[in-house]
């Protein structure tokens, strides 16, 4: 299906009229739509919509008049919007028209019904307008409304495109397997009595015996149960899936929480030690300037002393006194009268004489003592020199390494407090986990209940079965039964084994496409994953097992279009299935893709590796793009692009579509 | 000799408080304890760069190191004293006269106008030596780290001269740095 | 004696354990052409509930059964 032009009189802020072509060229299948948010691509979007389906996705879906021709509506006075969608589709070309009428009466705007045409053009140029009774069958024959919502792209649903628990239905509708599935369902089983197998059980004659009756019924009512059961169970299951994943989530992040309290302990532990070492230095710096006190002195004294030790050597001071003996100690001694050693000392006796010479020895008489005493100081003063450095050199060298070490702690305890303030609050993640243990608690015992409850029917039914089988009587009447019954039975198995061989070929087949798609966008070692209810998971290897790995936001824009366009890839193919002679052909239309601002949020590789494989992909793309995205996709695109488009907001009330 | 207080008046005075611990703010960097500390050490920083200096009156700052300070430290300022008699050739003197004014000229009530001259060259001596002093820590009284790596550094350097290091090596050691 | 019983003498109990003619093959496969037909075209169409379609289906079997060629 391809479109082929878009009209629009007085739709929203699309004034006057506006009219708009598509390319259809198959080379260049792409349109291009510039402008910028809020310049009016939704409501371009919508447009679609709402000519086709009657809906508008947008805010204020009740006044869809411009705004500027609304005010000017005089009272009683009426206006009309309108658009015009016109496409080709197995070779048709249709126009559809749809038309609303606004009219303003006490003051007020309002709408009256829409109102919806739909012609077609012969071969031979001639147009036949559709009956409206069969209006909506046709357009749903050309796009369905359901599947519609994947071709026409909205950037906000991009995130949950693969998310959607409905996907499953719509996929094997886009890919041709809703034939067979709705075949199947409608055949059913001989448990369900709305089904054709059913119903035939169920007219079964059972020769008034109420108790086979009652079994039948009983087998029905219970099935209908069981597929009650069913359903709940799965949403359970997947409400079990959300809470262990969010449980998983969440134990992670307080298992690093953990590691803050180590964090925590290990900082305190640190800062003791940096106490301790602080104060360990400060005794180093006061040992080391006492040493220095004390020791300055002979220190620096060396060269002094030596200089001084030279010059008395030559100059040979007589140092032949006795050590400190000065000529005041004689003075007195000879004054006293006696020696030291005992001798009386009587004034002009010869002891006394021979004391009086000794002054001539001693000081000041005689500076020998003195010089003596002072080559003596000099010497023990002397050998200290290396010693005293080394001891100083030492306590600094300690202390530098005391420096260091409180350094290097320091810089410790910052990074730490980094990591420890880097993490959150953890407090609302532990509620929020015992929260979830419990909800997982009661969802797991629902489990288990349904379950339970699910094998008690099951066991019940067999018992009914059986009660059943064994009163059936063969009438003819039953007979014909048991014969549609037969073929029914036989067809639906051949269905089924038809089905579950070309859903598995095709879930393969579309794996494979959104893979080979999927890489041509984003490189790297991830690989797309889709399972039996077609929810798309990305896989990355690690040490050789492949594991679901987290995604980003732009990881999962990425693999959502790899989805939609592998999706629209795999549309183009065909479903054989052989029944006798007949081949019957379960294949679906093509679609195109229409898309608004799918590059937001993608960055510049993501953008120019989408770029290049959706128009391969489709059949026609139609863009709604930000300018600013457009500087990246146009290089890779503009050889595809057929047309191009500008929008531009003149007011709020007033945006304009111009061409190139 | 060393019986009377001293004071130092002008510069020196200040650099004297400086180099000095403050008792008032026991937290401000110093290099050593006592008053007397740096009087001793001055006079031996003036004999070893040769130095000498007079009275400074240019500011009113005062500052003094009292008796009994010497009192404590007699013997090591009396030591000073007669080293730098021997060494000092400032005033030409003959060997002989040297000795004396080492020796004699303090113990001998005689010469006491001698012993005055005497003391006013030992203490313009502590004087310079003052000045180099302050001059080499001036910078490093910031923060008590900083003197203590001034002082390791001058001990250091000091040792290496004495030692008698390879100019040639130092030379190009500093080379590479630069 | 009720039929029931008669059977429930033979040993039968079950539905395929009765006399049945074998399916023929060519009514086999024109039911699955004319089932798959009318699922397809309401496929398109969307005309038709479910219990209508079953309703079909029904009846194409059965026609299908009871046509003499």
């Amino acid at each position: 299906m391809l479109f082929k032009t878009l009209q629009m009189v007085n739709f929203r802020q699309y004034k006057g009229e506006t009219k708009i072509a598509f390319s259809c060229d198959e080379e260049k299948n792409v349109t291009i739509i510039l402008g910028d948010n809020t310049f009016g691509k939704t409501t371009l979007l919508q447009a679609f919509n709402w000519c086709l389906y009657g809906e508008a996705l947008l805010e204020n879906p009740d006044m869809l008049l411009n705004f500027d021709v609304a005010s000017k509506l005089l009272e009683n006075a009426s206006t009309d919007i309108e658009v015009e969608v016109t496409l080709i589709h197995s070779g048709i070309e249709y126009i559809l028209t749809r038309t609303q009428k606004y009219q303003k009466k006490n003051g007020k705007i309002i709408g009256l019904n829409p109102s919806i045409k739909v012609s077609y053009k012969e071969k031979d140029g001639q147009t036949e307008s559709i009956k409206d009774t069969k209006i909506e069958t046709v357009i749903n024959t050309i796009l369905p409304k359901d599947l519609s919502t994947y071709f026409f792209f909205d950037t906000e649903r991009v995130g949950t495109i693969s998310d959607r628990k409905d996907l499953a239905e719509s996929v094997k509708g886009l890919l041709g397997l809703s034939t067979l599935d709705n075949s199947i369902k409608h055949l059913g089983t001989k448990q369900n009595k709305k089904t054709v197998i059913g119903q035939y059980y169920s007219s079964m004659d059972i020769d008034g015996d109420s108790k086979a009756k009652e079994a039948l019924n009983r087998i029905q009512d219970t099935q209908t149960r069981r597929e009650v059961i069913s359903t709940q169970l799965d949403t359970v299951v997947s409400e079990i899936n959300h809470y262990e994943n969010r449980k998983e989530q969440l134990d992670s992040i307080l298992r690093d929480n953990q590691t803050t309290a180590a964090l925590q302990k290990k900082k305190e532990n640190i800062e003791g030690l940096v106490v301790k070492e602080l104060a360990a230095q400060e005794e180093t710096r006061r040992a080391l300037i006492a040493d220095f006190n004390a020791d300055s002195l002979p220190f620096y004294s060396q060269p002094l002393l030596k200089q001084a030790s030279d010059f008395l050597h030559e100059v040979k001071v007589d140092d032949k006194g006795i050590k400190d003996l000065t000529r005041p100690t004689l003075l007195d001694i000879i004054n006293r009268g006696r020696c030291i050693c005992g001798c009386e000392l009587l004034e002009g006796s010869e002891a006394v004489n021979n004391i009086k010479n000794e002054m001539s020895f001693v000081p000041p008489e005689s500076i020998g003592n003195t010089v003596r005493n002072y080559r003596e100081n000099m010497r023990s003063l002397g050998r200290n020199s290396d010693r005293i450095f080394n001891g100083i050199k030492t306590r600094y060298e300690e202390l530098y390494r005391q420096k260091v070490r409180v350094q290097d702690w320091n810089d410790e305890l910052i990074d730490i407090s980094d990591i420890i303030q880097g993490k959150e609050n953890m407090k609302r993640f532990e509620t929020e986990l015992i929260d979830v243990k419990q909800r997982l608690r009661d969802l797991n015992a629902k489990k288990e209940r349904l379950i339970r409850e699910d094998e008690v029917k099951k066991s019940d039914i067999e018992r009914y079965q059986k009660v059943y089988d064994s009163l059936v009587v063969v009438s003819s009447r039953n007979k014909n039964f048991m014969t549609y019954i037969k073929y029914a039975e036989e067809i639906r198995d051949w269905l089924i084994a038809t089905y579950k061989e070309k859903e598995t070929c095709i879930r393969e087949e579309l794996e494979e496409k959104v893979n080979s798609i999927f890489e041509q966008m984003y490189h790297g070692h991830r690989r797309v994953s889709i399972d039996s209810k077609y929810q798309v998971t990305l896989l990355t290897t690690i040490a050789d097992k492949e594991v679901a790995s987290g995604e980003s936001e732009g990881l999962n824009r990425v693999k959502n279009f790899a989805f939609i366009a592998g999706l629209v890839a795999l549309a183009k193919n065909k479903i054989i299935s052989k029944t006798g002679e007949n081949e019957f052909d379960l294949s679906s239309e093509p679609y195109p893709l229409v898309m608004d601002a799918p590059f937001s949020n993608a960055d510049e590789i993501h953008i120019s590796n989408i770029s290049r494989v959706l128009p391969e992909v489709a059949e026609q793309v139609i863009m709604f793009v930000m300018k600013k995205d457009w500087r990246y996709a146009e290089p890779v695109m503009s050889t595809r692009v057929g047309l191009k488009y500008t929008l531009n907001k003149l007011s709020e009330q007033h945006s304009v579509l111009k061409g190139e | 000799m060393f019986e009377h207080d001293y004071t130092l008046t002008g510069k020196h005075a200040t650099y004297l408080k400086q180099l000095a611990k403050d008792k008032e703010n026991k937290n401000r960097p110093y290099i050593f304890d006592r008053y007397i500390d740096v009087y001793m050490n001055a006079a031996i920083f003036g004999l070893l760069y040769g130095r000498t200096a007079e009275k400074d009156n240019e500011s009113k700052d005062r500052a003094r190191v009292y008796a009994d300070a010497f009192a404590t430290e007699r013997e090591n300022c009396t030591f000073l004293y007669r080293l730098a008699m021997l060494i000092d050739k400032t005033i030409a003197v003959s060997p002989e006269e040297r000795v004396d004014r080492a020796f004699r000229d303090d113990a001998d009530e005689k010469s006491k106008d001698k012993l005055a001259q005497n003391m006013g060259l030992f203490n313009s001596y502590v004087l310079g030596g003052i000045e180099v002093l302050y001059e080499k820590f001036r910078d490093s009284l910031i923060t008590t780290d900083d003197c203590i790596t001034c002082a390791y550094e001058l001990m250091k350097d000091f040792i290496e001269e004495i030692q008698g290091i390879s100019y040639e090596e130092k030379l190009s050691e500093l080379m590479k740095q630069l | 004696m009720p039929i029931i019983l008669q059977l429930m003498k033979k040993g039968v109990t079950k539905m395929s354990d009765t006399e049945l003619n074998d399916l023929n093959d060519k009514k086999l496969n024109q039911m699955k052409v004319d089932i798959l037909k009318v699922e397809q075209q309401n496929l398109k169409t969307r005309e038709k509930s479910y219990d209508v379609m079953v309703e079909e289906i029904n009846k194409i079997i059965v026609a299908e059964v009871n046509k003499s060629y």
